[in-house]
């Protein structure tokens, strides 16, 4: 069995075996493997056989034999075009590994992606999340701590890797914050839990930046903590924005990591938009990066508006932006919204 | 992005990136570090000067040089589960760290290291002479 056996299904090998043959007026020419058994074309016993191997990283996977007739030239093209068509394959078959690779994934972190909000009264949540083609790992989700409907756990998260490895982590860091939340009083508490357990146990070198919040349903206060995440932004009903600002390093990377938590309160009528790089670094045909600015600008101008409309305005202004340009990174965005009273 | 390697002694090296640094790249650039201990450097400076964008995989690439340059093995940020983990990158064993030291990054590249505690593990400083002066 060589590389060579994957080609021989293909019509044009016989048809360059027989094209050669022709340019040798009707010559014998063959393709065997090392072990002298005949791939393809006529076997050719002539001792004086003209032969000229075929290599693949530097080791000689076939020959090609050519009758005492044949030019020396035309044996060495023939094996020319057989290298090339072995790369060809190759590289063929590695694009399809990958491609299949990323479906796989997708279709994990798909699974992973909360099928309903929680009924939270007074509380209503959106959300976008489109996969890019090349890059994956984003997560979010929107769940009662304890099963409780007291309290709301947000979280958004993104993994720097992608493909199946990302994917699985993926899952593994939603389900230990699932847990952590549940376990840990404190949002802060939560993530160093989840570091600890990355840091130490798990044998991957992928990084996760992530945002958690805690809401209380009755009186709106919210407790966050970030792992070098992108700070959540708050729209005021009043029309002001607040980045929400906590100190703490990216999940994975260091041992020692210690979390800043901070609180807020939201009115009757006021927003968090949480989002992944993926909506910062969008680019413009121009290569114009969307930018915190502009999100920022975009998330003041729709306060007070409700979350579904905040979701669907910032996706509308990132796709107007990046025009014909294909996503790169996926593109991921949750709100909730206080309702106003 | 280009790299350009200007080796000031048998043990300072320093890398000026230009261009950005993204998921396309960063694994040359581990490479590239990976070479540069190998043939003796055992400081590394990068020069963020003309380094115009970094996405989140250029976070994983000098997390990587940070431990390639402390004799640590070098992870493969893509072998996934099988890889060996980058385990306690920091300074809590309480030894100096700054094997590999920033150089002039822009205020976004920074504001990323700054977030993601990567400044930490990486002394940023305003220019070469600084950097390589420690």
């Amino acid at each position: 069995m060589t590389q060579l056996d994957d080609l021989l299904a293909d019509a044009s090998l016989a048809s360059l075996l027989a094209l050669a043959s022709a340019a040798a007026g009707g010559a014998d020419i063959g393709v065997i493997d090392p072990e002298g058994r005949l791939l393809a074309g006529r076997e050719v016993r002539s001792v004086a056989a003209r032969r000229s191997p075929v290599t693949l990283d530097g080791e000689v996977v076939g020959l090609v034999v050519g009758e005492e007739s044949v030019a020396p030239e035309l044996s060495v093209l023939v094996g020319c075009a057989l290298e090339m068509a072995l790369v060809g394959a190759r590289v063929q078959a590695e694009r399809a590994r990958v491609g299949q690779e990323l479906a796989i994934g997708r279709r994990i972190q798909a699974a992973l992606l909360p099928r309903r909000f929680p009924d939270a009264d007074g509380w209503t949540f959106a959300a976008r999340y489109e996969p890019a083609r090349e890059v994956g790992g984003d997560l979010f989700d929107v769940f009662p701590v304890r099963g409780a409907l007291d309290r709301i756990a947000l979280v958004i998260a993104d993994v720097t890797g992608k493909g199946i490895p990302a994917a699985v982590l993926m899952a593994d860091v939603k389900a230990l914050l699932h847990a952590a939340i549940d376990n840990a009083e404190a949002p802060a508490e939560a993530l160093r839990r989840v570091n600890a357990v990355l840091v130490h146990e798990r044998q991957s070198p992928l990084f996760v930046t992530a945002a958690l919040l805690v809401i209380d349903v009755a009186t709106g206060l919210v407790r966050y903590a970030l792992a070098g995440h992108e700070p959540p932004l708050v729209a005021r009903r009043a029309g002001r924005v607040e980045p929400l600002e906590a100190d703490g390093p990216i999940l994975g990377a260091f041992a020692d990591s210690a979390f800043e938590e901070r609180e807020t309160v939201l009115e009757p009528g006021d927003a968090v938009t949480l989002y992944t790089d993926g909506i910062t670094d969008a680019r413009s045909p121009a290569r114009d990066f969307y930018g915190e600015d502009r999100l920022l600008a975009l998330v003041g101008g729709a306060c007070g508006r409700p979350a579904e409309t905040i979701a669907q305005a910032i996706t509308d202004d990132v796709t107007a932006f990046r025009g014909e340009a294909e996503p790169f990174d996926d593109l991921t965005l949750l709100v909730v919204e206080r309702r106003p009273a | 992005m280009n790299t350009t390697i200007d080796r000031v002694s048998p043990e300072v090296a320093v890398l000026a990136l230009d261009g950005e640094l993204d998921a396309s790249n960063y694994r040359e650039l581990i490479t590239t570090g990976s070479s540069l201990y190998a043939d003796g450097a055992r400081s590394l400076i990068l020069d963020l000067s003309n380094l115009a964008y970094m996405s989140s995989s250029g976070i994983v690439a000098l997390h990587s040089l940070a431990l390639i340059f402390r004799g640590q093995l070098p992870p493969d940020p893509e072998a996934g589960w099988a890889a060996i983990h980058a385990v306690s990158a920091d300074t809590a064993a309480g030894e100096a760290a700054d094997q590999v030291r920033l150089v002039n990054p822009t205020p976004a590249i920074d504001s990323v290291l700054e977030r993601t505690g990567l400044r930490r593990i990486l002394p940023v400083y305003p220019d070469r002479n600084a950097a390589i002066a420690g």
